[in-house]
């Protein structure tokens, strides 16, 4: 309880330090690199947690599929339209607004989670992420959830092509 | 404790040994393996290739790097100074480590100590994989954005969006690949797969049932399209993109790119071998060796492993003299009109077959097959301190 | 038992210094036999011999968008497969109809994606 080790804090600093760059980093594509980088630390963590499975799946799409779409989306937009954004003081106010809101919620989150439950919850059932027992879950306990999941990526699926089909008819 | 903590450092120490192991003999690798093409193709078009360093030319890749060491380091202009240095690092890091998790041998013992012949078995062994292979991308993006050159732009996005678009296909025919060997008792770890396919090469699994031979070709294929070669090596069509992603490059920074190419080769031959053809498993399961000569009899499964993957190398040299270059869109098209339906077709009906012919062998369930703490792979010891 | 992710973490160490070692051998060769001759016109980006018109960053065609967008909700598709792969004997009949719905959802958009074109490379 309470020991910090090595591992954990160098993905940590992994994370923050990769976090902080892409909001400080005036450059967009190194900013996007970064991000990737960060969500490599995430994964990291989560093989701390005994989920190799889930830290398997933050590669593949957050580093290996999303962040090369924002690369691609960086990459679509000229270089002219990637000046500095401008400082105006609504921007200020909405961004800071939006910032506090999530870091209150979360923070009430942390504070109020019984974490030595959380804790002996995961002790008791430490095969939750093991891939067969995954499996049983997700097509039994989990079912509906998880063909509710297919469903949206339906709509994504839809949404995705709307998005760039309406882009070519201007 | 004390007796633990000493078996600790000796399996670091064999981890150690095993993996300067494959850095080596990937880097020693490579070098013949761009002269047996060079050479082969040599061959197919009635030329005589590489043959004046060394010995049969043996030697050419050598002097072509010595050279490179030697060339000017060109820092084009308006370049992204800090992308452009990490391109080819970003490229060949993922293709070194995939060799991590596949095992190129049986179990032997040297000095009294019994190991397995892979780096490390990782319980998501294929998900680890999948994984890197995602992370290849980022090196020709990077590279094509950082050079500041039409040429590199435009081949880094093509030669991007083509191993995106391959790499949806290629995950689907190793679900259909894992379904098979799941079947005969495998998991997701690489060592359990190899494993599942012993006892002659009937039990591998391109040929088992004949429902492995569509996956396996669909993998091949998709390899071929991930690493961008022949003939789908659109990303360097020299007569549209000079040298596309990596025009910018020169010295060892270029040699980097051409290394993590043919180190991505070897990669796919082998994951290819160990997911199909049986990895380090004989074709037929006669022991030829008696049980006293045990480090010669504990090589036999290497040298299967590496026949294997050298056919995998020999078979895109021959796909690289034979064909043709695809044109773009059919390229994609295929990807996606092609490929993908037939994937996802492929693992309905290979699941359906495994799920009519298999179930009267009563297999116990595999949660109960090991304890979960070996599951996720930790020592035992819950939470962040598992170290 | 050696935790499985340490051999892992010390290749990836080995092939960072690897590739690094050599980006940076590059640099200390050239600077060590003073190879780094820059000159305008051989600092161009290389376009033939031509003079490069307007800068590299180009717009390009919104597909390679598409094909991002489309590769990840593909991936998440193959991503609920993978532990269905493994123990999908076990689950028999049941765990194939519920697989079958899934992938029936996914085809129907699938198909819908086809007659819009969004497979057309134009």
């Amino acid at each position: 309880m309470g020991q910090l080790s090595w591992p954990f804090i160098i993905l940590l600093l992994l994370t923050i330090i990769s976090a902080v760059v892409v909001v400080a980093e005036r450059n967009i594509v190194r900013a996007a690199v970064s991000l990737g980088l960060s969500f490599l630390g995430v994964a990291g963590l989560y093989l701390l947690l005994h989920a190799p499975f889930l830290a398997g799946a933050q590669v593949l799409i957050y580093v290996g599929a999303i962040t090369i779409l924002i690369l691609f989306a960086i990459m679509m937009t000229a270089q002219r339209l990637m000046r500095p954004p401008r400082r105006a003081l609504e921007t200020w106010i909405l961004s800071g607004a939006v910032a506090t809101a999530l870091f209150g919620t979360l923070a009430y989150v942390i504070i109020n989670t019984r974490w030595h439950e959380v804790d002996r919850a995961a002790q008791a059932r430490p095969d939750v992420d093991y891939v067969p027992v995954l499996a049983d879950s997700l097509l039994q306990t989990y079912l509906f959830p998880f063909e509710v999941a297919s469903v949206l990526l339906l709509v994504a699926l839809v949404g995705a092509i709307i998005l760039a089909k309406e882009e070519r008819i201007d | 404790m004390d007796g633990e903590e000493q078996s600790v450092v000796v399996e670091l120490i064999i981890a150690l040994v095993k993996i300067a192991l494959v850095v080596a003999v990937i880097m020693v690798l490579v070098p013949f393996l761009v002269w047996g093409e060079r050479k082969y193709v040599a061959d197919v078009q009635v030329r005589i290739g590489p043959n004046r360093v060394g010995p049969f030319g043996l030697l050419q890749s050598l002097a072509d790097g010595i050279k490179l060491m030697f060339k000017e380091d060109i820092l084009p202009g308006h370049v992204d100074r800090v992308l452009y240095f990490l391109a080819p690092i970003v490229m060949m890091i993922p293709a070194l480590c995939v060799m991590a998790v596949i095992p190129f041998g049986n179990q032997i013992t040297l000095f009294g100590h019994t190991t397995r012949l892979v780096v490390t078995d990782l319980p998501v062994g294929i998900l680890y994989v999948l994984a890197l292979t995602s992370l290849g991308v980022y090196g020709v993006v990077l590279a094509g954005w950082a050079s500041n050159n039409k040429y590199s732009l435009l081949g880094g996005l093509r030669s991007s969006a083509q191993m995106v678009s391959y790499e949806l296909p290629m995950g689907l025919a190793i679900v259909a690949a894992l379904m098979i060997s799941s079947a005969k008792g495998g998991e997701m770890s690489l060592v359990s797969i190899v494993e599942a396919q012993k006892d002659g090469f009937w039990n591998w699994n391109f040929l088992w049932w004949g429902i492995g031979f569509l996956p396996f070709l669909m993998y091949w294929i998709c390899g071929i399209a991930e690493t961008n070669r022949a003939p789908f090596d659109l990303p360097e069509a020299e007569t549209e993109l000079v040298a596309g992603y990596h025009t910018e490059y020169s010295g060892m920074k270029f040699a980097l790119f051409f290394l993590a190419e043919y180190a991505n080769m070897l990669n796919v031959g082998a994951i290819a071998t160990t997911l199909f053809c049986g990895g380090w498993h004989s074709p037929i399961p006669i022991e030829i060796l008696p049980k006293s000569m045990g480090l010669l009899k504990a090589l036999g499964p290497v040298f299967w492993f590496s026949v294997k993957v050298g056919f995998f190398i020999w078979a895109y040299y021959h796909l690289r003299a034979t064909l043709p270059r695809l044109r773009y869109d059919r390229l994609m098209g295929f990807a996606w009109k092609g490929l993908v339906p037939l994937a996802l077709v492929n693992i309905l009906i290979v699941a359906t077959i495994i799920t009519l012919g298999y179930r009267e062998k009563p297999v116990p369930p595999s949660t109960s097959q090991r304890p979960a703490s070996q599951a996720v792979g930790m020592a035992g010891q819950p939470g962040p301190g598992g170290f | 038992m050696l935790n499985p992710y340490i051999p892992v973490l010390i290749l990836m160490a080995v092939a960072v210094a690897v590739a690094a070692g050599m980006s940076v051998a590059t640099s200390l060769i050239a600077r060590i036999f003073r190879l780094r001759r820059p000159n305008p016109i051989k600092s161009q980006p290389y376009e033939c011999g031509m003079t490069p018109i307007g800068g590299a960053r180009v717009r390009f065609s919104v597909k390679f968008y598409l094909v991002a967008m489309l590769f990840i909700l593909f991936d998440v598709e193959a991503i609920f497969l993978y532990p269905w792969a493994v123990v999908h004997r076990h689950l028999g009949w049941l765990g194939l109809v519920e697989m079958g719905l899934f992938i029936g959802i996914l085809a129907a958009g699938y198909l819908y994606l086809w007659k819009r074109g969004a497979f057309e490379w134009d």
